[in-house]
């Protein structure tokens, strides 16, 4: 309402911008500007004589043609005629009538005056788990820009900026989280995670390294072990690795998600010796068996982190997939993150997994109906039937 | 509410300026006063509702308002303040408004300072004027609305172009607007002579501070652009002949010519029809300029706006507004007579000399930036007219042009003696001689670079050289010559000052080009390079956070002889929300010399990539344009121009208004012999 108020001033001023001077009582004829500026011109010409720049004769003659000038412009101009009242109406009614239809035909045609200011300050803040992606992770960005130190801020910024990409960002993220908060396994493993995306799947010396620090904080930690044998078979130590991979499927209790990938990696590392042994038999694939399909596609960059992974990066996906494994057994989670899981599982080829977690899932979603419903809308999208 | 106001401020605009294109006009043409006077508060009014609307959009992105789409693509909540203000006009729909403010402003002003001027000029003029201001709101409104909203509103923008979150972006378009724009009232004021058919000396004196005015700040906006793209872009260059850059300069050389030509027409009442002409055809490459940019046709920095919808709305304005001026001139032309008589050789001789080489030459600039484009639409093949085309055909043009420079002012009115001109400036031409042949003997072969220094001095050894003839230096007693110097008008200091400045821009140039000293190296902390007789030594790199970036910044100290004179920090900026990079300069000057740092990539041994250039007087190429900027300002001010300010023994007797008679064409008579 107070809009409309201001808007009907606004239009009245305009329009009494045009009628006052249509309707002034009396109007005042201008001067005849011409005039001054010859008028001018001749005591400049007085001047320039007086200072000696023109010479006496040369300044008479311009006096006399600009005196020329001034009788031509002083003898012009017929007087300006008055408006009759009826044309001043006329005039005056167009501007009322003109300036009000066009202002508010155009406005209504264009304008949003039912939409008020949002100024970001005085914005109602938006539940978080209603914001969008990448308002959230603007508002991270900006969290960390305004508290380079806190620690527990880069811990929860690494994973994330892992997530959508960012993989240089989550380096760093991860390095400071160790830098101002001191090492831990989880931020060992995920710089190391990290520092793998950024090159592709390959365990470099700083990924080694990283990695060796993780089993030096907490001894026998399997994902620091896996990806060190994961580096191993990449650098063709394989002897080594196929030790090591022993040694992790060893360990592992049946219905380990860590399982799967070890036995797969320990197969294909001693295929991959038997050839080297034996180069005349049939080529066996040291990768992953042909029956594992692509990693998961750059529509679902949450697991694989990095769009552009290579195909050989399988076993560091399914590390990935460990770790949420792990932290949905043991804290529970949304329907989203249970989905995504069955998901991986799904596109890893996994479907006994996949079907287990289905199950774990509807175990851990019974107290919520409505988290339930989701659960299964996402099977349903998935196209596995709960 | 605030947005919404704007918005509806720039509508009511819009709705007054269609007033203002025909109220003003019927009164001129029936001779009326009432509709004559409300040119006047119009064009206030305009101003005042336009001023309300970008306030309301300054205000969008001060307080980070993502309802409004504007204010979503090209700002950001953590963007430094003087960003949120200066990127209003770091976008199309934005800048926009800042052309149509400014705009406003100018009939503003014509309205404010316009009382001099007879009723139906000044009518006719802001009519003409609220013709443009309509077609420029309509395609605002249309195509380029800096008021959509969106809802619901996003929590955070898209940032602005790293590359212009830099203090170039408050200064250079606001000046180069307000020069671009500003030739519009040259424009009004040759349609409205047009339209009342009446063209005399006092017309000229009348458009020649508005139009010195414009070309004031055309200068300083191209300057401004040449630094700021010298010190942005990192590759030392200070001039591209970018289609953009040619499409500021155009305006600036027919502008140039305006001004010269609106001397001899207010002096001599001679070349009329052409001053009109220049005047149109000025504010006609300023239009010219506008499509380049927002049509889509160019892919540059400065292309913001790549819709054709937007193009094809600029390409119709431009017909409209060239073509009928045109046809308007090609129709009234020929019923006005020209003026005052003049031989060859004579001040109006060289001011035509003037105007035919800066016309000539702005038509080489237009060929050039114009004929890849139409080449292209042709055959479809993709040309380029590089700058070895312009240095070559318009750097020779321009250097004929530029030798005569001292040499017009020289001239008598009417009927000079060329000989004796060139007689007086013995002492100038004996300076660029000893000059040019300095430049020569330690470096045999340069011939060109000691002509042009030799030219550089000559330019601005003549204009002292006629400043102090003017005075009478050293030939009257120093008292005499004071005083003489004190009653000189501010035109003519302008003009020593302006045509200084030009030899100052010819030395900056051709020292730049000749000596410049270039190094590209990689670079490990430690290192020491020598380059213009500095030690450049990179200590180390130091990693920054800035409001909305990352940075990372290369230490160098500098020595001369051992003893550390500076230091300087190029660095490179990650801005995170645009995923960009861009490079900050770091510039030391010495005198008007400059070292010159940027700053590549830093490759993992730890070396940087370092571009180091040493600029020798590359700084007179920008001090000179404002020496001429400044030689505009001494002009604007000379109390000559202010005439007709209301003298009352004079108001009470003179009731004579409206349109005068087509000059007779008086006899000629020298009037100043300055």
């Amino acid at each position: 309402m107070v809009l409309w108020i201001l808007f009907a001033v606004m239009t009245a001023a305009a329009a009494l911008i045009v009628i006052v001077p249509l309707n002034r009582a009396r109007v005042r004829a201008a001067p005849n500007a011409e005039i001054d500026v010859y008028a001018d011109q001749l005591d400049e010409v007085e001047r320039d004589r007086e200072r000696g720049l023109i010479g006496e004769r040369e300044a008479e003659a311009a006096r006399v043609e600009i005196a020329r000038r001034l009788i031509r412009a002083d003898r012009v101009g017929p007087v300006p005629a008055e408006l009759g009242r009826k044309t001043r109406s006329v005039a005056s009614f167009a501007a009322i009538v003109v300036i009000p239809a066009v202002a508010l035909g155009l406005y209504s045609l264009i304008g949003s005056p039912g939409l008020p200011d949002q100024p970001l300050a005085s914005r109602p803040a938006v539940p978080l788990d209603q914001r969008s992606p990448e308002a959230l992770i603007a508002m991270l960005d900006a969290q960390l820009a305004k508290n380079p130190d806190d620690a527990h801020g880069w811990d929860i910024a690494g994973p994330i900026y892992f997530r959508i990409g960012r993989l240089e960002d989550a380096t760093k993220a991860f390095a400071n989280a160790i830098r101002l908060g001191g090492p831990n396994p989880q931020r060992e493993i995920g710089l190391g995670q990290a520092l793998m995306a950024a090159a592709n799947g390959k365990v470099t010396p700083e990924a080694k390294a990283v990695f060796e620090a993780a089993l030096k904080l907490e001894p026998g930690l399997p994902l620091a072990r896996m990806y060190l044998a994961l580096g191993l078979s990449q650098d063709g130590r394989l002897a080594e690795s196929a030790a090591a991979w022993k040694a992790l499927v060893a360990e592992a209790k049946p219905g380990d998600p860590l399982l799967y990938p070890a036995k797969r990696e320990l197969a294909a590392v001693e295929a991959a010796i038997a050839r080297a042994a034996n180069p005349a038999s049939p080529a066996a694939d040291t990768k992953p068996p042909a029956n594992q399909p692509a990693p998961a596609p750059a529509s679902e960059p949450a697991l694989t982190g990095d769009a552009t992974a290579p195909p050989n990066s399988d076993t560091m996906i399914e590390g990935m997939v460990v770790r949420l494994a792990d932290r949905l057994d043991r804290d529970g989670g949304s329907a989203e993150d249970w989905g995504k899981l069955v998901r991986s599982y799904l596109v890893l080829g996994r479907q006994d997994d996949a079907k287990t977690t289905v199950d774990k899932a509807h175990g851990a979603l019974a107290k919520d109906p409505a988290a339930l419903a989701a659960f299964d809308a996402i099977l349903k999208d998935l196209g596995a039937a709960p | 509410m605030v947005v919404e106001i704007g918005h509806f401020a720039l509508v009511l605009a819009f709705a007054l300026a269609l007033v203002q294109s025909v109220a003003p006009i019927w009164g001129s043409r029936t001779g009326d006063i009432r509709l004559m006077a409300t040119a006047a508060p119009s064009a206030l009014g305009q101003l005042l509702f336009v001023a309300i609307a970008a306030a309301a959009l300054v205000h969008a992105h001060v307080v980070s308002d993502f309802s409004v789409v504007n204010v979503v693509e090209n700002s950001h909540s953590l963007k430094p303040l003087l960003y949120k203000i200066t990127g209003v006009w770091g976008n199309h729909e934005g800048s926009m408004l800042l052309w149509v403010l400014i705009l406003a402003l100018f009939g503003g002003l014509v309205a404010l300072f316009g009382a001099n001027l007879p009723a139906s000029l000044k009518a006719n003029v802001l009519a003409v004027q609220a013709w443009i201001a309509s077609a420029f709101y309509l395609f605002i409104l249309c195509t380029s609305n800096p008021f959509a909203r969106i809802s619901p509103a996003p929590l955070e923008g898209n940032d602005l172009n790293p590359v212009l979150q830099d203090i170039g972006l408050a200064i250079h378009p606001p000046l180069l607007y307000l020069g671009y724009v500003g030739f519009s009232i040259a424009f009004s004021f040759a349609v409205a002579a047009l339209i009342d058919g009446r063209i005399d000396a006092a017309w000229a004196r009348w458009v020649r501070p508005w139009s010195l005015a414009a070309w004031i700040f055309l200068t300083l906006g191209i300057a401004m652009g040449s630094y700021w793209a010298y010190y942005e872009l990192g590759w030392g260059g200070w001039w591209f002949w970018d289609p953009v850059e040619n499409a500021s300069f155009m305006p600036w050389l027919a502008g140039t010519a305006l001004l010269h030509s609106a001397v001899v027409m207010e002096k001599r009442d001679a070349l009329k029809i052409w001053t009109i002409l220049l005047a149109i055809l000025t504010f006609s490459l300023s239009l010219l300029g506008t499509f380049l940019v927002r049509s889509g046709v160019l892919t540059s920095v400065h292309a913001f706006a790549t819709d054709p919808e937007r193009g094809v709305f600029i390409l119709g304005i431009l017909c409209l507004f060239i073509g009928g001026s045109l046809t308007l001139f090609a129709w009234r032309a020929p019923g006005l007579k020209p003026g005052g008589l003049f031989a060859p050789i004579s001040r109006e001789g060289a001011l035509v000399f003037n105007n035919l080489f800066l016309t000539v030459g702005c038509a080489i600039v237009l060929v050039g930036t114009l004929y890849p484009l139409l080449y292209e639409m042709a055959t479809g093949a993709k040309i380029t007219v590089g700058p070895p085309f312009f240095n070559l055909v318009f750097g020779a043009f321009i250097a004929v042009l530029l030798v005569a420079v001292p040499l017009g002012p020289m001239l008598a009115w009417k009927r000079g003696d060329l000989l004796a001109a060139a007689e007086r400036l013995w002492l100038a031409l004996a300076l660029a001689a000893i000059a040019a042949a300095a430049v020569w003997w330690p470096s045999t072969g340069a011939i060109l670079t000691a002509l042009g220094v030799g030219l550089a001095v000559w330019v601005m050894a003549g204009a002292v050289v006629e400043w102090a003839a003017r005075i009478k230096l050293f030939r009257a007693p120093l008292a005499d010559s004071l005083s003489r110097a004190r009653g000189l008008p501010g035109a003519a200091w302008g003009m020593t000052f302006a045509h200084f400045g030009i030899g100052m821009v010819i030395l900056g140039i051709v020292s730049e080009t000749s000596w410049n000293e270039e190094r590209i190296l990689a670079m490990k902390p430690g290192e020491v390079v020598t380059i213009g007789g500095y030690q450049v030594k990179l200590d180390g790199m130091i990693p920054r956070q800035g409001e909305n970036f990352s940075e990372e910044a290369a230490h160098f100290s500098i020595r001369r002889g051992g003893v550390q004179v500076t230091f300087l920090e190029p660095s490179r900026r990650m801005f995170a929300t645009r995923r960009t990079a861009t490079s900050e300069t770091a510039i030391a000057t010495f005198g008007f010399s400059q070292l010159y740092i940027a700053l590549g990539e830093t490759d993992k041994t730890g070396a940087s990539a370092v571009r180091l250039y040493w600029k020798p007087l590359v700084t007179l190429i920008w001090l000179g344009a404002v020496v001429m900027a400044f030689g505009g300002l001494c002009s604007l001010l000379d109390r000559r121009l202010r005439v007709g300010a209301p003298v009352p023994a004079r108001k009470a007797g003179s009731k004579h208004v409206g349109p005068g008679n087509i000059d007779p064409g008086a006899p000629a008579a020298p009037v100043a012999a300055e």
